[in-house]
C-alpha cells in the first residue's frame, strides 16, 4: 500500500494550482511587475551569490548593492541631465526649425509621389502625419505610468534577492528526495544557458552605448547623448541597435546640415558598428552564451511583439532560450529516464586497465 | 567596537568552516583558496533527512555528491533486496562517474542519518572548462587520480 498512488492526495493542490491561475488571469499586471522582478533579481543575484560565498550574508549585500546602484543611478542622472539638458535645449531652440524643415520636405516627398500616383491623396498621408506630430507628445505622456515600474520593480526584487534560492528550495523540499537532482539539474542548465546570454546581451548594449557616444560626438551628430543611449538600449533586442541608431541619426544630420554627405558617413559608421558587432563583440562576448540562429531570433521578436507588444520583444529571446534549454532536456529524460529509447552507451573501451 | 560588532553580525562564519572542508576534499586538492570560492559559487546545497534517497540504481547520474555532514549507505540490488556495499563519511564524495557520462548509477544512495550535501553538476565542469581551464584540469586531473585508484581497488577485490 505504501507506493500506491492516491487521487486524494492531489485534490488540494489541483485546487490551489487552479485558484493561483484564476489569480494570475485577473492580476495579470500585477503578475507582470512580478516576473520584471524576477527579471531584475536574477540579472543581480550573481553579485549578491558573490559575496555570499565569501562570507557576507545575503541580507547584507542586497542592501549594500541597492545603496552603490542608487548612488551611481543618481550620479548618472546627473551627468545624463546635465549632458541632455544642452541637447534638450538646444533641441527646443531648435525645434521650431527643424520642424518647418521636416514639413517643408515633406510635403513635397508626399506630393511629388501623389503627382506619379494619384490615387495616393485619397489616403491623406500629409494631414496624417501632421496630427501624429501634433499629437506625439500626448503619445509620449501616455508612457509615463509605466515609469511607475521603475520604483515597484526594485521593491519587490530587494525581498525577492533577500530571500534567495527559497523557492527553489521549496520545490526540492516537497518532492520526493529523489528527484532533487534532476530539478537542480535543470536549473542548472536554464542558468547557465539564459545567465550567460542576459550578461553577454548587457556588456554588448553598454559597448554599443560607448562607441555610438563617441562616435556621433565625433562625427558632430546633435543629440549624440540621447542617440547613443537609444542605440544602448534598443541593443537589448537583437539587431535593432544600429538600426535604430543610422535611422535616427541620419534624420538628425540630415535636418542638422542639409547635407547628404554628413548622412552617408553617419550610415557608414553605423554599419561599421554593425560589423564590431558581429566580428569582434558576438564571438568574444557571447561565445559562452546560446548560439540561436538569426531566423529564430527574428521569428521569436515577431512573437514576441504579436504576443504582448515592447515588452514581449524584450522578453522573447530569454524565453526561447528557456523553452529551448527546456525542449532539450525533456528530449533527453524522453531517452534515459523513460526508456522511450535505447539507453545510452558508455564510453567503449577496447583496450584492458593496466 | 561598532564596526567590530557589525562585522560579526554582517559576516557568516559557517563559510570559513565550509572553505575548509572543501579544501580537504580529495576532488579539490591542489585549487588555490579564491579558485574554490568560484567553485563553492556554482554549488547546490542540501539538506537530506534521515532515510531520504539521494539517487537510486539505474537512475541517470548527473552530479557528483560531496557529503559534509551524516553518512550515506550503498546499496547494490540483489533480487529484491538492498545490500549494503559501503558507507560514505563526512568529506568523502559519490556519484564521480556522472561528472564524465551521464550513464545509469551503478548502487543507490540512502542516508544513514541526517546529512548535509553538496552538488557538483557536469554542466558546471562543462562550463569550467570554458570559462576557468586551469581550475577544470586540476579537478579532472584528480578525478583521473580517483578513478584509477578506485578502480584498482575493485580489480583487487574482484580477485
Amino acid at each position: 500500500m505504501k507506493n500506491e498512488f492516491r487521487i486524494k492526495e492531489l485534490i488540494l493542490p489541483f485546487f490551489i494550482a487552479i485558484l493561483i491561475f484564476i489569480l494570475c488571469y485577473y492580476a495579470k499586471k500585477t503578475l507582470f511587475a512580478f516576473i520584471l522582478s524576477i527579471a531584475f533579481s536574477y540579472l543581480l543575484n550573481p553579485v549578491v551569490r558573490f559575496f555570499e560565498v565569501r562570507g557576507i550574508k545575503r541580507a547584507y549585500t542586497v542592501a549594500t548593492i541597492y545603496a552603490t546602484i542608487g548612488l551611481m543611478v543618481s550620479f548618472l542622472i546627473l551627468i545624463v541631465v546635465n549632458l541632455a539638458s544642452i541637447d534638450i535645449n538646444s533641441f527646443v531652440n531648435n525645434w521650431p526649425v527643424y520642424y518647418s524643415k521636416f514639413e517643408n520636405i515633406f510635403t513635397s516627398m508626399i506630393n511629388k509621389m501623389i503627382a506619379v500616383f494619384p490615387f495616393l491623396s485619397e489616403f491623406k498621408i500629409n494631414e496624417k502625419m501632421l496630427n501624429f506630430m501634433i499629437f506625439l507628445p500626448q503619445y509620449l505622456i501616455s508612457f509615463i505610468p509605466s515609469l511607475l515600474l521603475l520604483f515597484i520593480i526594485p521593491f519587490i526584487s530587494f525581498f525577492i534577492l533577500i530571500k534567495g534560492d527559497r523557492l527553489l528550495e521549496i520545490i526540492s523540499d516537497n518532492v520526493p528526495s529523489r528527484y532533487v537532482e534532476i530539478i537542480y539539474h535543470i536549473t542548472t542548465r536554464i542558468d547557465s544557458s539564459l545567465g550567460s546570454y542576459l550578461r553577454g546581451i548587457i556588456t554588448e548594449a553598454f559597448i554599443l552605448f560607448i562607441l555610438a557616444f563617441f562616435g556621433l560626438f565625433f562625427i558632430g551628430i546633435d543629440y549624440f547623448s540621447i542617440i547613443a543611449a537609444i542605440v544602448g538600449l534598443s541593443s537589448i533586442v537583437p539587431y535593432l541597435g544600429a538600426f535604430m541608431g543610422a535611422f535616427l541619426s541620419s534624420i538628425i544630420a540630415y535636418l542638422q546640415y542639409n547635407n547628404i554627405y554628413y548622412v552617408v558617413k553617419v550610415i557608414i559608421f553605423f554599419v561599421l558598428i554593425r560589423f564590431i558587432d558581429d566580428w569582434f563583440l558576438q564571438p568574444y562576448i557571447m561565445k559562452k552564451s546560446v548560439n540561436l540562429s538569426p531566423a529564430i531570433v527574428v521569428i521569436s521578436l515577431m512573437a514576441g511583439a504579436e504576443i504582448s507588444g515592447f515588452w514581449g520583444v524584450v522578453f522573447a529571446v530569454p524565453t526561447v532560450c528557456i523553452i529551448r534549454e527546456i525542449v532539450t532536456i525533456a528530449m533527453e529524460i524522453q531517452r534515459t529516464e523513460f526508456g522511450w529509447k535505447p539507453q545510452p552507451q558508455a564510453t567503449k573501451v577496447s583496450i584492458p586497465y593496466t | 567596537m561598532i564596526l567590530d560588532k557589525f562585522f560579526n553580525k554582517a559576516y557568516d562564519h559557517s563559510v570559513l568552516e565550509k572553505i575548509k572542508f572543501f579544501s580537504q576534499v580529495p576532488l579539490f586538492k591542489n585549487i588555490k583558496r579564491k579558485d574554490l570560492l568560484y567553485i563553492f559559487e556554482n554549488l547546490y546545497e542540501k539538506k537530506y533527512l534521515k532515510g531520504e534517497i539521494l539517487f537510486k540504481e539505474g537512475d541517470i547520474g548527473r552530479a557528483l555528491f560531496i557529503i559534509y555532514s551524516g553518512s550515506v549507505g550503498l546499496y547494490k540490488k540483489s533480487g529484491n533486496e538492498d545490500t549494503l556495499f559501503s558507507e560514505i563519511k563526512s568529506g568523502d564524495f559519490i556519484g564521480e562517474m556522472a561528472l564524465l557520462e551521464e550513464m545509469p548509477r551503478t548502487l543507490s544512495a540512502k542516508c544513514h542519518e541526517d546529512c548535509h550535501v553538496f552538488m557538483f553538476y557536469k554542466t558546471n565542469i562543462e562550463s569550467l572548462i570554458n570559462s576557468k581551464p586551469r581550475i577544470s584540469a586540476i579537478i579532472n586531473y584528480n578525478l583521473a587520480k580517483i578513478l584509477s585508484a578506485r578502480l584498482r581497488d575493485s580489480l583487487k577485490n574482484e580477485k
